[in-house]
Order: structure tokens, then C-alpha cells, then sequence
């Protein structure tokens, strides 16, 4: 136990060069950890593709309006794209929208009976959309990322903005849209932040939580499904959707659009996690070659004292460990927080000690002429080079 | 009592190959507890090979090495390493310390490799060692800020520190000017008068030499006289 002594006054000798190692070292444990993380969502994202079910269940699709424009009717299309698309109440329909990507509007997306009996989501924690929420409340699963503000079991109440058309006698139709407030229990929490939203999209990006209302809450909503669309939140938008040609993409497309788009978002991580890695192997590797010599001299002087060639390896494991265990500790700390706070969706144990073990064996790597050296030359070979 | 005993011993580095140097030849030495010997003889001649190979620090090709009684031949590399630990002290010309280190962490580095030394007695006996060689105030200086004469001291110090029962110097006082030459081999005379400490000194100096009991000469790898 007295050698973690000699490996700690070793790296105490240069604290800067330690500290700068340390924190390189968490830099890369993290940015690598971090694309591990996008990079499993992504792949989990894939095997929710494959509990879709193959023909979405679709309202009639709202319709937009305003007092001059002409409305933009979607049912057409939906059907000239899926031929075997069925439709299951016409009429009356809404959504329960709030595509606002802030802290206080979430999005809530209705499932069908028929869709929520088909969609079995994985959970970290709860129960599926079954019948456990208190009468007048509706059942929801929610996010990782909202799981500390929406916690298992208990009630709330969420903001959200729903757009209605409403047909009148003479066949008129119009479109309103208002802010709703909708009672919610919390079932289940998602094990990240990947949703099926009921058009057969896949996405990370949006929060949301998925609910079915049974008890008919919402009578002003067609609970029989929704649409995942986008619904404007000002007369500004209105415009604006207006002036776009309405477009409907098969659930293939939806589905490569999606990936594309997931996968542009792991550019980023994986250039960073890349080149910090890289800068950080190229200073570990660095660092003990230049520090060869070092070792060597080191180590002529503790044969002379009396230590075999497996002390020395004993030294230099323990400095390794203090020099890759810290930082590990660290980076094990940081992603931990980030996941707690839905920073990330995903930490994955098993990825995190291989990458420590991974660092490590690079350490070892570095060491490893000297102590083949050492294991291989007399005491007094070593000592003639230095001392 | 005798302590060391070489009988027939040779040591050939690159045996069967153009570069084969006999460094020693049937060398037969014997050197008794609390003895101060000088190794006398021109460079190349295998002063300080004879040193290691008692030292343990290199092993003989042929012949018989007994330490106080055992066999040294038959020796793994972990008992020899133990040797060094206990049985000897070794004091270099160019003193071998870590410059990087305090006089005290020096001297402590011999108790790190016995686990007979608890590790809350090291700093302890490392100080009552630096104390014996008069270093007492310069505990927690750096290497680098000593003198060649103290650094020396430093050396002798980690050589007692674990109280061997020889100390094996290989030129001492090669990189030291005269006075301080004066001072070491003051320091190594009274240790060995002392506390009986057996002291093998490999020098060509002939007033280092004069300060021993017993001179031994050598020339390419053998024994003169002194034996």
C-alpha cells in the first residue's frame, strides 16, 4: 500500500501537467459518453419504428381558416397517399396542440383506443396507458426529460392550445383555436425522450407527453386520435402555414425524415467527441513517451533500493488509476447530473466503463516499454543508462 | 565473522559474441563484518562490476557468491531484490538521488520497498537517518539546492536508512572536490568504527584508499593482491 504513496509524489511533482491530464481526460469521457447517448437514441429510435403499426389511425384532418383564405383540406390528400387509410370519425375534430418549445406549454398527444392498444412503448418506470389515473384526470406518460417536473403518480395540470373547426348548418366551416387547461395523471415515464407521435413520426426533439381520454374530458375533442401537425400559436403563423402548400409523406417518409434529421444531430456530437478524443490520446500518449525517461530513472533508483520489476508496475498502476480513476469519477458525476436534468436522454453504464477502461488501457499502453524493458534487462543495466 | 565470501567468480558480459568482455576473472575475495575495504585499480579493470555482483545488483556467470552464508547464485530475482533492500546501502559517484524529490523523500525510498517498515515509521527512521549524517535542517530541501557534499550525504543516508550491514560506494568522492571528499570519508570511517558497518569502496583515489583497513587491487578482472 505504500507504493500509491510514491505514485501520488509522482504526480504531484507537476501539478499543472496532472491537473491539465485530468481534466482532458473528463473532457473526452463526457464528449464521447454524450455521443453515445444521440447515438443510442437514435438506434432506439429505430426499434420504435418497428412497434407502428402499418396504417396510422387518422382523423378527418382539421382545417385552417381565416376570414378570406381559402381552407386547406388535408383528408384528399392523406387518402391519395394511403389507399388503405382508415378513417375513423368525420366531422368534429381537433387537436390538442402547443408546438411552443418552451418550459411552460408541452405538447399532448392523444392516442385512440385502437392505437394505444397496438403501440406498446417500453417505460423506465409505471405503467402503459391503462386505466390507473383517478376519475377526471387524464392518463399520460411522460418524457425522461419531463420526469422531474411531471412525477410518477401524481396530478396536474397542463396548458395547452388546441385548434377546433366547427361546421355550421350552411356547411361553413370555421377554425378557432384557444387555450385549454387539461388534467393529467402521470402513469409512466418513457426511458428518454423518443415519441411515436400518432402520425407514425418518430422524434427526440419535441417535448410531450402521450395520453388517451377515455372519460371524453375534453368534449370539445374528437378523442378518437389526433394529428401530430403543427397548429399556430399567433395570426402571424396562420399566414404563414397558409401560404405553404399542404403536403402529406408516407409513413416510410416520415420515418427516413426523421432518422435524417436525428442523424444530423449526432454530426455535431460525434465531430466534437472525435476530435476531443483524439487530442486527448494524442496528450495521453504524449505525455508518456516524454515522460519515458523520466520513468526510467525513476525506476533505476528504486532497484537500487531494493524493488523488483513488479513494484515498479505497481507504481505505475496505481498513478494510472489515480491519474484515469479521478476524472472518471468526475465524468461519471457530470453525465449522471446531465441525465437527471433531461439534458440527455440516454446514460448507458456499460458505455461509460468501457470508455474509462478504454482511457486506461491507453495509459497502460504508454507504460508499457518501460516495463517490458525493465522486465527484460538486470537491475544494473537499467541503473548504467541514468545513474 | 566473515560476511562475504566469492570463490571462482566470473562475470563475462556478451558471452559468444564479438563483444564478450571479461569483466572479472576467478576472482576469490573474502570480506569479514565490520571490515573497510578499497578496491583499488585502473578504469576498465572491474571495480565496479565486482560491486554489483556483490551487491546483487548483477549476477556472476560462474562461480560461488556467499552471502553470510547463503548462496547467492541460487537466489530468484525477488530474494536478491531483498538483499539490496536490507543486507546493502549503495553510494554512487554521481550520488543516483531523484532530483525531482526533497532530501527527506530520497531517503525514504528504500522503506517504501520493505514491507517489514510500517508507513507511518518511514518519515520517522528517514529523519533519524539524515540526522546521522548531519542533514537534520536540510530535510524538506530540495535536491537540486544541496551541494555536491550534501547530496552525497544524502546518498549515505538512504544507503543507513534501513540499516544494512553493508554499504557498497562506487567512487564516493569522484565528483567531489577535496575537502568535501575529506568530509565523506570522515562520515563512511566513523559509521563503519561506529556501528561496525562492513564498507567496500571502489576507488582509484590512493588518500581515499589510505583510510581503509584493506586494499585490494585489481586489474582486468583480477585480484592483484588484498584478496
Amino acid at each position: 500500500m505504500k507504493k500509491w504513496k510514491v505514485a501520488w509524489g509522482q504526480l504531484k511533482e507537476n501539478p499543472f501537467r496532472t491537473l491539465l491530464l485530468m481534466v482532458e481526460l473528463l473532457a473526452a469521457l463526457v464528449a464521447f459518453n454524450l455521443f453515445a447517448s444521440q447515438l443510442s437514441s437514435y438506434h432506439s429510435a429505430q426499434t420504435l419504428y418497428e412497434k407502428i403499426p402499418g396504417n396510422p389511425y387518422f382523423c378527418p384532418q382539421p382545417t385552417l381558416s381565416n376570414d378570406s383564405d381559402q381552407l386547406a383540406n388535408l383528408t384528399e390528400l392523406f387518402q391519395k397517399q394511403y389507399p388503405d387509410l382508415e378513417v375513423i370519425e368525420q366531422g368534429k375534430v381537433a387537436t390538442l396542440q402547443d408546438i411552443t418549445i418552451n418550459s411552460v406549454d408541452t405538447s399532448l398527444y392523444l392516442f385512440s383506443q385502437e392505437y394505444v392498444d397496438l403501440v406498446q412503448y417500453p417505460l423506465e418506470q409505471g405503467q402503459w396507458l391503462s386505466d390507473c389515473a383517478p376519475a377526471g384526470q387524464i392518463p399520460v406518460v411522460v418524457q425522461h426529460r419531463l420526469a422531474g417536473s411531471y412525477r410518477l403518480g401524481e396530478s396536474y395540470e397542463v396548458t395547452v392550445l388546441y385548434g377546433l373547426t366547427l361546421e355550421d348548418a350552411s356547411g361553413e366551416t370555421q377554425y378557432e383555436h384557444k387555450r385549454i387547461q387539461v388534467p393529467i395523471y402521470v402513469c409512466g415515464v418513457l426511458p428518454n425522450d423518443l415519441l411515436i407521435l400518432p402520425d407514425g413520426m418518430v422524434t427526440d426533439r419535441l417535448p410531450g407527453m402521450l395520453g388517451i381520454d377515455r372519460e371524453g374530458l375534453l368534449d370539445e375533442v374528437n378523442v378518437n386520435g389526433s394529428y401530430c401537425l403543427a397548429y399556430p400559436s399567433s395570426q402571424q403563423d396562420v399566414e404563414n402555414i397558409l401560404n405553404l402548400s399542404p403536403t402529406a409523406m408516407s409513413l416510410e417518409e416520415m420515418q427516413a425524415n426523421s432518422n435524417r434529421i436525428m442523424l444530423q444531430n449526432l454530426t455535431f456530437p460525434l465531430l466534437l467527441a472525435v476530435a476531443i478524443v483524439a487530442m486527448c490520446l494524442t496528450g495521453f500518449l504524449g505525455q508518456g513517451l516524454l515522460t519515458l525517461m523520466e520513468k526510467e530513472k525513476q525506476f533505476a533508483v528504486f532497484f537500487l533500493c531494493g524493488a523488483t520489476t513488479k513494484d515498479c508496475a505497481a507504481i505505475q498502476l496505481w498513478k494510472d488509476l489515480f491519474l484515469v480513476g479521478l476524472p472518471s469519477v468526475g465524468s461519471i458525476v457530470v453525465l449522471f447530473l446531465l441525465y437527471r436534468m433531461g439534458k440527455i436522454s440516454y446514460f448507458i453504464p456499460w458505455i461509460w466503463v468501457a470508455s474509462v477502461l478504454f482511457v486506461f488501457a491507453v495509459f497502460g499502453l504508454s507504460a508499457l516499454p518501460v516495463l517490458r524493458g525493465l522486465s527484460k534487462r538486470s537491475p544494473v543495466a537499467v541503473m548504467r543508462r541514468w545513474i | 565473522m566473515e560476511l562475504i565470501r566469492l570463490q571462482e567468480v566470473h562475470k563475462v558480459y556478451n558471452p559468444n559474441t564479438p563483444g564478450e568482455v571479461h569483466a572479472l576473472q576467478g576472482v576469490d575475495l573474502t570480506v569479514d563484518q565490520g571490515e573497510m575495504v578499497a578496491i583499488m585499480g585502473p578504469s576498465g579493470s572491474g571495480k565496479s562490476t565486482l560491486l554489483h555482483v556483490i551487491g546483487c545488483l548483477d549476477q556472476l556467470t560462474e562461480g560461488t557468491y556467499l552471502l553470510d552464508g547463503l548462496p547467492v547464485q541460487e537466489m530468484s530475482q525477488k530474494q536478491l531484490a531483498q538483499q539490496r533492500n536490507r543486507t546493502f546501502g549503495f553510494v554512487l559517484q554521481d550520488f543516483g538521488l531523484i532530483l525531482s524529490k526533497t532530501a527527506l523523500e530520497n531517503v525514504v525510498v528504500p522503506l517504501v520497498f520493505d514491507p517489514q517498515v510500517p508507513s507511518n515509521e518511514m518519515h520517522s527512521r528517514a529523519r533519524a537517518a539524515l540526522a546521522l549524517v548531519g542533514l537534520q535542517e536540510k530535510i524538506q530541501t530540495s535536491v537540486t539546492q544541496l551541494s555536491g557534499g550534501q547530496k552525497q550525504r544524502v546518498a549515505i543516508a538512504r544507503a543507513l536508512v534501513n540499516s544494512p550491514k553493508v554499504i557498497l560506494a562506487d567512487e564516493p568522492t569522484g565528483a567531489l572536490d577535496q575537502g568535501t571528499s575529506q568530509e565523506i570519508m570522515d562520515l563512511l570511517v566513523r559509521l563503519n568504527q561506529e556501528q561496525n558497518l562492513t564498507v567496500l569502496i571502489s576507488t582509484h583515489d590512493a588518500q581515499v584508499a589510505s583510510r581503509c583497513t584493506r586494499v585490494i587491487q585489481l586489474q582486468d578482472g583480477k585480484i592483484l593482491q588484498g584478496q
